[in-house]
């Protein structure tokens, strides 16, 4: 049925690509990354452009920019400020709409047209090794015995991990302490080197830790198993803590009032892009990411849902009044 | 230099305003840092911490800099400013004309009007700024220069 | 042996006209980038990633490891010749760079540089070969306690910097810690200090600040002080300028040790080039000859902080090769690189693919060989920008000024905020306060101050983590000692110069 429901909404696209064919961006289209050189986003968007320029889909000028600063906040601002342009278009991740959220910025996902999604992600709680605590239970037995004395790192205080690691928290009959860290890779030496009993972490950035056996998993927040090496690593939601689950996203949106023939363009242009090898190869594959297309219509639709969950649960940490 | 002759009162003053501006600036932070952000929280410093202990020093030497208003050695005068009016009035045109023609023009109207060099001199000087500009940082590097009232005529 | 081994196997693999020409062009690029202020190394290589995508991935890597050792050696040039650090590390490079330059000796200066960025480089490059797994698992045993111990011992050096006036300093130093706590700290995840502004959720941007508080500064006190036409510093030329047999011997031994301080600096999660070059500054101004003239003007203070962020900047590398830790800032630049040989960093990289590893660390050797050669061929026309007179130097370095707080982010605001702090820092330094001890412990208060919440999260509340560590209680003590002899030496010459009145 789902199947069905995308399909169907992807040759509704297609037809409206078919319909206005006539337009296509003229001149020079700004990309906007609201993060710094170099960052996830950026290296997407670079790539994204590498792919509709070798492939011919796009054959405009797609110029990246980028327009760092309040946790995406700027960039937000500046695609908000060009109401109704087709040329300009930007990338949106979960945790840009997240801090929008909890920073309450002037601008949010409402005010934004959604033009589609090529990537999911989901988050992993991981251990040192299984000597240190076998399983999730064992950690939590641990917690019991003393709270706060189990420490589980992550990235900043407010971000997805400390989301996740709240969610978790609340369902389990002890206190675990969270301790935020700078970035993915202090997260990481701070696990190493043994100064933080777990730590959370996006697949692709643990998976060759727990193949070298450095590290062990204990849990995913996921829906669903994930693909090797965690196929042996159960959910949260196996274990019986229902809902405990996040779905990250990597999509793109357009400014308030773009027409539908543009938003209809640069669907299309994202679901070729995403059909192509560059992409899977160089983009999915080498970072160990979960490529998905969902179209326009969906993502407006999945966003919105995951802005409300956002909401409800930063409201429960407190960030949020 | 020709200050020797020159009146030394005012200097303490000067002296005085800074030292009084650090003191202002050190309570903002103290006052936010101890009533707002919290000193100590959840078992730990907390974000208002680092502003109410730095906050409280600045403060307190900035009083005690008060106190004792010593000699300086320098001194501000009305030349020293000319910079931030002319870069105040080059950034202001930015948005009209763009930020390269901005600078050029800056550069051009400071060696004309400021250092009062020939003509010859303050054009090629300007052009070359430009044009390095452009080079460098719109034709090589892509930055995106903020969007001006002229691109938009033309 | 097998490093040996394995290490000309990387060799081959790299070494071909090709790739040697693309390690130059790379170079000179790399230097152009890292001259500009405002646009640093993970700029650079972003900007120029696009280009590569077409190349073999040997010449690719190559050439962007020798970018990133160009803008290593060209961040030091702006330092030198316009005050303005193009990037953090060189702060230090300016502190006795540009009273070099202003006396007529930026030649010395500029080859003083280079010599000692090659030689810590290399010196960080060889540790990284020989023992960079050995080196990684050190770093990991810096925490968060260690490493704000570490942090709060840089901040308590700062002292030497703080000038006659003891109060001035420290109000510089405390300014500087309060302007870095604005905006979203990582360990509270609430806006502090932002007034609203969506621009300082981040904090205040350090190169705007950088440019305005050394740059925009300087030109303000440039109107009324400086040389009347004719009667400068006579320029040292250009051969006068090339370091003789001598001076190699007087650099050589303090750029081994600061390489070295540089790269056991660098490993350390998330520490930095910044405290690497400033530590290594440290204990080259306790230890070395000239020490106490650092500061104004000598080639042992522009070596040694030269040498220690190009150690700091090789030893970055150890965690993200053998153990897959993408560091902060430096080493996640090259990642771009690596990315595009198909591989995820990770702690098998040197088994499963020492081909790419070694690869990867000969074509920085190459890299820093070649960004020598390129700086060398550089240095004359850069010593032109000497000759120019001040009268057109002023618009011209204020027309930096602008275009390089812009490029950051391309924000309009941090135009402003260096027009800002610019004036600040103008009033400040008028009134006899510092500005580099302001600008040191900017940027080194955002670590310590998380460092030391973590560590309390992690303690659950308990001080006692502080001392928790052999490493720690010795850093610890270290400070303790500092302080004591500090006030100690200070009461004892107050003294002594009342005695001497009396």
């Amino acid at each position: 049925m789902k199947h069905f429901k995308t399909l169907f909404a992807a040759s509704v696209a297609l037809m409206m690509g078919t319909q206005a064919q006539a337009w296509e961006p003229e001149g020079t289209v700004e990309f906007v990354v609201p993060y710094s050189a170099g960052g996830g986003s950026d290296v997407n968007a670079r790539l994204l452009v590498e792919a509709w320029r070798k492939h011919d889909i796009v054959d405009a000028n797609v110029v990246v920019l980028n327009k760092s600063g309040g946790s995406g906040a700027v960039g937000n601002t500046y695609t908000f400020s060009k109401d109704g342009d087709p040329n300009t278009i930007q990338t949106y991740v979960s945790g840009q709409m997240m801090s929008s959220i909890s920073n309450n910025a002037a601008v949010k996902l409402e005010h934004l047209t959604p033009l589609g999604t090529l990537t999911l992600d989901t988050l992993l709680l991981v251990t040192r090794s299984a000597d240190d605590y076998a399983d999730f239970a064992a950690l939590v037995e641990a917690a019991a015995k003393e709270p706060n004395s189990v420490t589980i790192g992550g990235v900043s205080r407010g971000s997805e991990d400390h989301l996740v690691f709240t969610m978790l928290n609340d369902s389990v009959d002890a206190e675990l302490q969270y301790v935020p860290f700078d970035g993915g890779g202090d997260v990481l030496s701070a696990l190493l080197g043994g100064h933080v009993d777990a730590a959370i972490f996006n697949p692709s950035e643990i998976g060759q830790q727990v193949e070298a056996g450095r590290a062990h998993p204990l849990g995913a927040f996921s829906e669903e198993r994930l693909a090797a090496p965690f196929e042996a690593t159960e959910t949260f939601g196996e274990m019986g803590y229902a809902d405990v689950a996040i779905s990250l996203f990597r999509g793109y949106v357009g400014p308030p009032n773009m027409p539908a023939e543009a938003v209809a363009y640069w669907e299309n242009a994202l679901k070729e892009a995403y059909e192509t090898e560059t992409w899977q190869q160089e983009y999915i594959a080498d970072k160990g990411l979960i490529g998905r297309f969902i179209g326009a219509a969906d993502s407006a639709e999945f966003y919105a849902r995951e802005a409300e969950k956002y909401q409800r649960l930063l409201e429960a940490v407190g960030f949020v009044n | 230099m020709s200050t020797s002759d020159e009146p030394r009162a005012p200097r303490p003053l000067f002296a005085s305003a800074v030292a009084l501006a650090c003191l202002c600036f050190g309570a903002l932070f103290f006052g936010f840092g101890v009533f707002k952000y919290g000193f100590w929280m959840d078992r730990g410093p907390g974000a208002g911490f680092f502003p109410a202990v730095f906050g409280s020093g600045t403060m307190l030497l900035a009083a005690f800099e008060l106190m004792r208003p010593g000699q300086i050695k320098g001194r501000v005068q009305l030349r020293n400013h000319a910079p931030i009016i002319a870069m105040l009035a080059a950034i202001l045109c930015i948005p009209l004309i763009g930020m390269i023609p901005a600078m050029a023009l800056f550069v051009l109207g400071w060696l004309k009007l400021v250092e009062g060099a020939p003509w010859l001199r303050s054009l090629l000087v300007a052009a070359v700024t430009a044009v390095l500009t452009t080079l460098i940082f719109n034709m090589w590097l892509r930055v995106q220069f903020p969007p001006s009232l002229l691109d938009k005529l033309l | 042996m097998d490093t040996l081994i394995a290490l000309q196997n990387g060799f081959a693999t790299s070494l071909s006209l090709g790739n040697l020409s693309a390690a130059l062009i790379g170079a000179a690029l790399g230097i152009i980038v890292g001259a500009i202020p405002g646009l640093g190394s993970v700029t650079g290589i972003a900007l120029l990633l696009p280009l590569t995508f077409g190349m073999d991935p040997t010449t690719a890597v190559i050439l962007l490891a020798a970018l990133y050792y160009g803008c290593m050696f060209g961040g030091a040039y702006s330092a030198i010749l316009l005050n303005i650090p193009g990037d953090a590390p060189a702060v230090m490079t300016a502190l006795d760079g540009y009273p070099m330059a202003k006396r007529g000796e930026g030649g010395q200066a500029l080859f003083a540089a280079n010599l000692a960025s090659f030689i810590g480089g290399t010196v960080g490059i060889i540790a990284l070969s020989f023992m960079g797994p050995l080196l990684a698992e050190i770093g990991l045993m810096f925490g968060p306690p260690e490493t704000a111990a570490l942090i709060l011992l840089a901040l308590c050096s700062i002292g030497w910097m703080l000038g006659d006036n003891v109060a001035k300093g420290l109000i510089a130093t405390m300014l500087g810690i309060l302007l870095a706590v604005v905006g979203i700290g990582s360990t509270f995840g609430h806006a502090r200090f932002t007034g609203g502004s969506m621009h300082l959720l981040n904090g205040v941007s350090f190169i705007p600040l950088v440019i305005g508080m050394f740059g925009f500064s300087q030109l303000l006190e440039m109107m009324t002080d400086r040389p009347q036409p004719g009667e400068g510093p006579k320029q040292i030329p250009l051969r006068e300028s090339i370091p003789g047999r001598k001076q190699v011997a007087r650099l050589v031994p303090l750029s081994l040790r600061s390489g070295l301080i540089g790269t056991f600096v660098g490993i350390l999660p998330g520490a930095g080039a910044t405290t690497g070059a400033f530590l290594s500054y440290v204990f080259q101004r306790k230890i070395g000859r000239n020490g106490d003239q650092m500061g104004a003007g000598v080639v042992e203070g522009v070596a040694a902080s030269e040498a220690g962020n190009n150690g700091a900047a090789a030893g970055s590398f150890a965690p993200l090769l053998s153990l897959g830790i993408p560091g902060s800032g430096t080493s996640a630049v090259l990642l771009g690189g690596l990315m595009m040989w198909g591989l995820q960093p990770g702690p098998l990289l040197f088994t499963t693919r020492p081909d790419f590893v070694w690869g990867l660390i000969s074509s920085m050797y190459i890299g820093t060989v070649m960004a020598v050669i390129a700086a060398m061929l550089i240095i004359p026309f850069l010593m032109q920008i000497l000759r120019i007179p001040i009268s057109v130097l002023i618009p011209v370095i204020a027309t930096v000024c602008v275009f390089g707080a812009y490029s950051v982010n391309g924000s309009m605001f941090d135009v402003w905020l260096m027009l800002t702090v610019g004036i600040a820092a103008y009033y400040l330094k008028v009134a006899e306060y510092p500005i580099a001890p302001l600008v040191l412990a900017f940027v080194l208060t955002p670590r310590l101050e998380s460092s030391i919440r973590r560590s309390f999260d992690i303690s659950n509340g308990d001080p006692w983590i502080f001392l928790s560590s052999p490493i720690s209680v010795t850093l610890i003590s270290v400070i303790c000692a500092l302080v004591v002899m500090g006030v100690a030496g200070a009461v004892v010459s107050r003294v002594r110069v009342r005695t001497a009145r009396t």
